[in-house]
C-alpha cells in the first residue's frame, strides 16, 4: 500500500463521522416535525424540495415533498405559500395517481383553523370525493374517515347550515358503527401555532 | 373489550413513496475496480461509523431504554422501573446529553409513580421538564406529555392546588400541538380532570366552563373513542 493510500484509509473514521453525521433534509425535517419544531422542519422541508428539483425527482416523490412543506408553512403561518404547495402537491398527485385527498383534506384543515368556513368546506366536500374516487363507496377506514367529517360538520354548523352539519353528523355515526372499537392516531398538523416572526 | 388502533392516512404526517430517490453508500463499481481497495475499505468503514461513532453508553443507554418500554407494554411497571433508571444512569454518567436524560427519567418516574412512589415521580417528572425547558431546540411535543403526567399525578393524589398549576400550562400547550384537534375526546377527557381539581380548589365557575366545552367536544364528535387513553395513578396501593 503506497504512503498516499495509508493518509486515505487513516482518514476514513473522519469521513466515517462526516457521513453519518452529515445532515440529510428530509431525515432533519422529519425529526423536527416529530418534536414540534416547526420553524426548523419548514426551512428543512425547503431545503429538501430543492435538493429533490435539483436531482429532478419523480413526481410521486416531489408530490411528498412539496406537501410536507406546505404543512410546515402552514404551521409557521406562512399560508400563502401553504396553500400553494399543497395545492402543487395535489397537482403532481392528480397526474401521477397518487393520493390526491390528503393535500385537499390538509387545506381542508388549515383553511378550518382560520375560520374560513366555506372554504374548509369546499375542500372537505373535494377530498371526500377523492377519497370516494380512489377507494370506492365503502372508505377503507371508516372510522378514520368520520373523524374528517366531524370536523366537516362543524364547519357547517359555524357556517350557519345546520341542517347540513346535523346530516353530516349523522353520517359520521354511521361510518363509526363500521369500526365500532376503533381508535384513531392521527398526526394534526397545528396550523397557525408556530408562527415565523414577521408573519401575520 | 379490546379496541384497534388505526393510524390515519388521510392526513398529518407523508412518507415518501417506495422508490423515492434513496441513495446508496456503495457502488458495484467500488468494488470492481481492484485500484479502489482503499476506498471500498473506507465506504465500508464510513458506514460501520454511520451512527456518529456512537459512544458504548450510547448503545447501553438505548438497550435499557428499550427494554423498559418493552416491560411497559408488557405491564411490568418494576421491571420497566429498573430497566430506565439504568437509562438514567447511562445518560448521565456518560453525558449523552438532557434530550436523553430527559427521556429516560420521564420513563423513570411514570414507572415509579405507578408503583406509588409518588415523591420520587413527581421529583423526576419536574428535573425532565426542566432538562426540556433548558434546550437549545425546545420540543414542545415532548413538553407536553410531561406536563400532562405532572398534571395527572398530582391530581390522582390529591394534590389539588398544584395539579391546577400544571393544568393551567398543560391545557393552552395541548392546544398548541393541536392535541385539540388530532385526539378530542382525549382532550376532552383532560379538560374534565382539570375541571375537578379546578372544583376542589375553589374554582368552580371555570370548571363549569370547561365542563362545557368538554360536552362540546364529545356532542360534536358522537361514538369517537380518545385514541389516547388516560392512565390514572393508583390511589390506594402498596409499595412493592
Amino acid at each position: 500500500m503506497t504512503r498516499r493510500h495509508t493518509r486515505l484509509v487513516s482518514l476514513c473514521p473522519l469521513l466515517g463521522l462526516l457521513a453519518g453525521c452529515a445532515a440529510d433534509p428530509f431525515q432533519a425535517a422529519a425529526n423536527d416535525e416529530h418534536v414540534g419544531r416547526w420553524e426548523s422542519a419548514y426551512a428543512n422541508w425547503r431545503l429538501a424540495v430543492s435538493q429533490a428539483e435539483a436531482a429532478r425527482a419523480a413526481d410521486t416523490d416531489l408530490a411528498m415533498r412539496h406537501y410536507n412543506l406546505g404543512r410546515a408553512a402552514g404551521a409557521t403561518c406562512r399560508f400563502d405559500e401553504a396553500e400553494r404547495e399543497l395545492l402543487l402537491a395535489n397537482q403532481l398527485d392528480t397526474s401521477t395517481n397518487g393520493p390526491t385527498y390528503m393535500s385537499l383534506f390538509e387545506l381542508a384543515c388549515m383553511a378550518y383553523d382560520r375560520g374560513q368556513w366555506a372554504k374548509a368546506i369546499d375542500y372537505y366536500e373535494r377530498g371526500f370525493s377523492e377519497i370516494e374516487r380512489i377507494q370506492g363507496k365503502n372508505s377503507h377506514h371508516p372510522a378514520a374517515t368520520a373523524q374528517q367529517v366531524d370536523e366537516y360538520a362543524i364547519a357547517l354548523r359555524k357556517a350557519g347550515r345546520q341542517a347540513d352539519a346535523d346530516a353530516a353528523r349523522a353520517h359520521a355515526v354511521e361510518l363509526r358503527q363500521l369500526e365500532p372499537n376503533a381508535r384513531i392516531v392521527t398526526d394534526r398538523t397545528p396550523y397557525g401555532n408556530y408562527c415565523a416572526p414577521g408573519t401575520p | 373489550m379490546s379496541h384497534r388502533k388505526l393510524r390515519l392516512s388521510a392526513s398529518g404526517f407523508r412518507l415518501p413513496s417506495v422508490n423515492s430517490s434513496s441513495r446508496s453508500v456503495y457502488s458495484p463499481a467500488m468494488r470492481s475496480h481492484s485500484g479502489q481497495r482503499g476506498a471500498f475499505l473506507c465506504a465500508l468503514l464510513a458506514s460501520l461509523l454511520a451512527d456518529c461513532g456512537m459512544p458504548f453508553s450510547q448503545v447501553k443507554y438505548d438497550s435499557y431504554y428499550e427494554c423498559g418500554l418493552a416491560e411497559s407494554r408488557a405491564g411490568n411497571r418494576d421491571g420497566a422501573s429498573r430497566c430506565f433508571s439504568r437509562a438514567v444512569t447511562n445518560a448521565q454518567r456518560g453525558r449523552l446529553g438532557p434530550e436523553s436524560e430527559s427521556a429516560s427519567l420521564f420513563e423513570y418516574a411514570k414507572a415509579i409513580g405507578h408503583q406509588c412512589y409518588y415523591d420520587e415521580a413527581r421529583t423526576s417528572f419536574q428535573r425532565s421538564l426542566e432538562l426540556e425547558e433548558q434546550l437549545a431546540a425546545p420540543r414542545p411535543k415532548m413538553q407536553v406529555v410531561v406536563l400532562v403526567e405532572l398534571a395527572r399525578l398530582d391530581l390522582d393524589t390529591g394534590q389539588y392546588t398544584e395539579a391546577v398549576h400544571w393544568y393551567e400550562r398543560e391545557i393552552p400547550a395541548l392546544r398548541k400541538v393541536a392535541v385539540d384537534r388530532a385526539d378530542p375526546i382525549a382532550f376532552a377527557d383532560e379538560l374534565d380532570d382539570f375541571a375537578t381539581a379546578l372544583e376542589q380548589t375553589g374554582g368552580g365557575a371555570r370548571a363549569t366552563a370547561l365542563r362545557q366545552e368538554s360536552a362540546q367536544i364529545r356532542a360534536d364528535h358522537p361514538g369517537e373513542l380518545p385514541a389516547t387513553v388516560a392512565e390514572h395513578y393508583p390511589k390506594d396501593c402498596k409499595k412493592p
